[in-house]
């Protein structure tokens, strides 16, 4: 069993024995797992006891059953839990006991201080507005926490995909897609997987409840398929390679490493929508923001509404989503402060 | 008291090893019908989705100079060679146009051979009807770099066959290493200043404009000190995601083995993602079989030779 877990994700376990041996296995672990699916039993073969313990008997291939365990989401951003395999030999009427420990850990997003009132202005010396106060948001957990910002407030200000990029994207895009249809055309099997994997790299992602679940169901199949054809496995990545050095220029390669490194806040956050701008229709206005975040283990967390923030607006500048955040651990933040 | 699932896909399985089973057992029947089989296996070669049918037979003599034909569909590969003696049998196998033949001129009466053939196996749902396959999406803050793999078998039933044991080999395995905290710790902050100051640069068309921002440019190298180009820093870095550079800093221990790595394929990937990968995918791989129910390995990230390597290159760590 091994030692580490993202909550709220699958974890397995298997026990080996002599075959000579005739055994009845019990499992004991607490209420934050449970058993999801058991291997090599016939029906009716793993059942739960009134006190939770999984009893494991009459395998179909003796010395040897495999478990999926899951675990729950916890309050606790890390936990450590004890999982008891009990052996009982049924000839000999001796068990044995067997401990293994595993910690379950989380991300956990703390919304520090969010500032009632903030200046955006624009300078000769950069493209892009600058905040005079930034939104104070940590990840006091232990897993990566991925989040998308939302405009709510659609009146005053609008959410862009920065200018820079859209030329690349799309014609990295059409590139791809060429090369990846013609894979298509040569194994039809894959077809189905290509065109929804298209399907989610054209459109913005909508990082809801329903959009997660898209995202998971194609990105499991596409690592399956990957894991399970070499050849498909070679020509996928090729696509993805050439397409990008086909339409690489300068300009791309230090914006887009200047924008990998925005998408990255400090403690394990990774900000999807880091290449998208906020631009203003009018000099002030109420911002209202929601963070939806997840997981790698696509849990759904709840999302956070930020308190309505009053901007007011200098110049012509767009505002960068990921200048909206300061990730950093100190804990004092000197007002006006410049953080870039 | 209640049921516990009891894994799911064993009909798919058991098609698969049927499918599979099918064909070796016409090979089997038309080798038996002249010689004696000693043994015989069934390998999956998963990444390549291949079957191969091994069978291991005595010439007990006096049916030398026939034709065995198998007209069981063509194979990639069919291979005869003798485990005992010296006949040359390279010539005695034909493909032909529904199958195989096997001339038998020149095997010896009592020598023994081994039949290996290959056919196509497309059907990578049966692997994952198979077997389970878990890893360590990631790990806590604070713990080693050790990413655990783990693969099972959900049906171990199904490798035991009539016509021999069926094993799995290298199957595919994908942990992803996640590497952006450490590039962007890394990252000093003089280099990120002049990062942003190429940018402009390179983007202003105006001429007044171009020269301001040259000053400012030159100022930004400056402080980042002595060193390469930035294009050609961003160069060197991206080698280290190559397969080839990357691997260094992997280690694949226990039952599975190294195989390669690629950028990440993700969705938090964000584009233009196959630029600078937030996590390096590497593909380790193990065999199953009814000698080895569950597979277990580790993955070691040597994270810190990952940053001294990244730090060499931004001209930050001299040695």
């Amino acid at each position: 069993m091994p030692d580490t877990s993202i909550q709220g994700d699958s974890f397995p376990a298997h026990v080996i024995w002599d075959k000579s041996e005739t055994v009845k296995i019990r499992v004991k672990f607490p209420s934050a797992l449970e058993v999801k699916e058991v291997f090599n039993v016939p029906p009716g073969g793993a059942i739960t006891l009134p006190d939770g313990t999984a009893e494991l008997a009459g395998f179909i291939m003796n010395g040897y059953v495999g478990l999926v365990l899951r675990s729950k989401r916890l309050e606790d951003t890390l936990v450590r839990e004890r999982v008891t395999f009990e052996i009982e030999y049924l000839g000999g009427s001796s068990s044995e006991n067997y401990e293994r420990e595993i910690s379950l850990f989380r991300p956990m997003l703390e919304l520090l201080d969010v500032p009632p009132e903030v200046r955006v202005r624009s300078t000769l010396a950069s493209r892009f507005a600058k905040l005079d106060e930034k939104i104070r948001i940590r990840n006091t957990g232990e897993g990566t926490a991925i989040i998308q910002v939302e405009l709510q407030s659609k009146d005053e200000f609008e959410k862009l995909t920065a200018v820079e990029f859209d030329d690349f994207r799309k014609r990295f895009i059409d590139d791809v897609e060429m090369k990846l249809r013609a894979i298509s055309a040569e194994d039809p099997s894959r077809a189905d997987l290509i065109v929804k994997f298209l399907s989610l790299l054209k459109t913005p992602m909508v990082f809801n409840e329903e959009g997660k679940a898209e995202i998971k169901s194609v990105f499991e199949d596409l690592v399956n398929a990957l894991q399970n054809d070499e050849k498909f496995l070679e020509k996928f990545a090729s696509s993805l390679a050439t397409s990008y050095l086909r339409n690489m220029q300068i300009l791309t390669e230090i914006n887009s490493f200047t924008e990998y490194l925005n998408s990255i806040g400090e403690g394990r956050v990774i900000l999807l929508n880091s290449t998208d701008v906020i631009r203003a229709k009018k000099q002030a206005g109420v911002m209202n923001l929601k963070i939806r975040i997840t997981d790698l283990a696509y849990n759904n967390y709840p999302a956070v509404e930020l308190p309505p923030i009053t901007v007011r607006w200098a110049g012509s500048g767009d505002l960068p989503i990921h200048m909206l955040f300061d990730w950093r651990k100190r804990t004092k933040l000197v007002a006006g402060a410049k953080n870039e | 008291m209640s049921e516990i699932i009891a894994g799911a896909g064993a009909e798919l399985a058991e098609k698969g090893t049927e499918e599979i089973v099918k064909r070796a057992s016409r090979i089997y029947e038309a080798v038996k019908g002249k010689y004696r089989v000693l043994s015989q296996e069934i390998v999956i070669h998963c990444p390549e989705q291949v079957q191969q049918f091994s069978i291991a037979f005595e010439a007990t003599g006096g049916l030398i100079g026939h034709k065995i034909k198998f007209p069981f569909g063509k194979p990639i590969r069919a291979r005869l060679r003798p485990i005992v003696g010296g006949a040359d049998l390279s010539e005695s196998i034909s493909t032909v146009e529904n199958g195989f033949e096997i001339n038998c001129q020149g095997m010896q009466s009592d020598d023994t051979f081994l039949l290996d053939v290959e056919y196509d196996f497309r059907d990578p749902r049966f692997v994952d009807a198979l077997v389970h396959r878990e890893r360590a999406k990631e790990l806590p803050k604070d713990a080693e770099t050790e990413y655990w793999m783990h693969a099972a078998l959900k049906h171990p039933k199904a490798l035991q066959t009539k016509y021999g044991r069926l094993d799995l080999r290298d199957l595919d395995f994908t942990v992803d290493v996640g590497v952006s905290e450490d590039i962007k710790t890394s990252i000093p902050g003089a280099f990120r200043v002049e990062l942003d100051a190429a940018f402009k640069l390179l983007k202003e068309r105006d001429p007044h404009r171009k020269t301001v921002l040259g000053i400012q440019h030159i100022r930004a190298m400056r402080g980042r000190g002595k060193g390469r180009n930035i294009v050609e820093l961003l160069g060197d870095l991206q080698e280290i995601f190559l397969p080839t550079g990357f691997a260094e800093f992997v280690d694949v221990s226990k039952d599975f083995h190294y195989s390669n790595c690629f950028r990440g394929i993700s969705y938090y990937e964000t584009i233009p993602f196959p630029t600078w990968p937030k996590n390096m995918t590497v593909v380790s791989r193990t065999d199953l079989g009814l000698d080895r129910y569950a597979a277990e390995g580790v993955l070691v990230y040597k994270k810190k030779s990952f940053l001294e390597k990244a730090e060499r290159i931004l001209g930050i760590r001299s040695s």
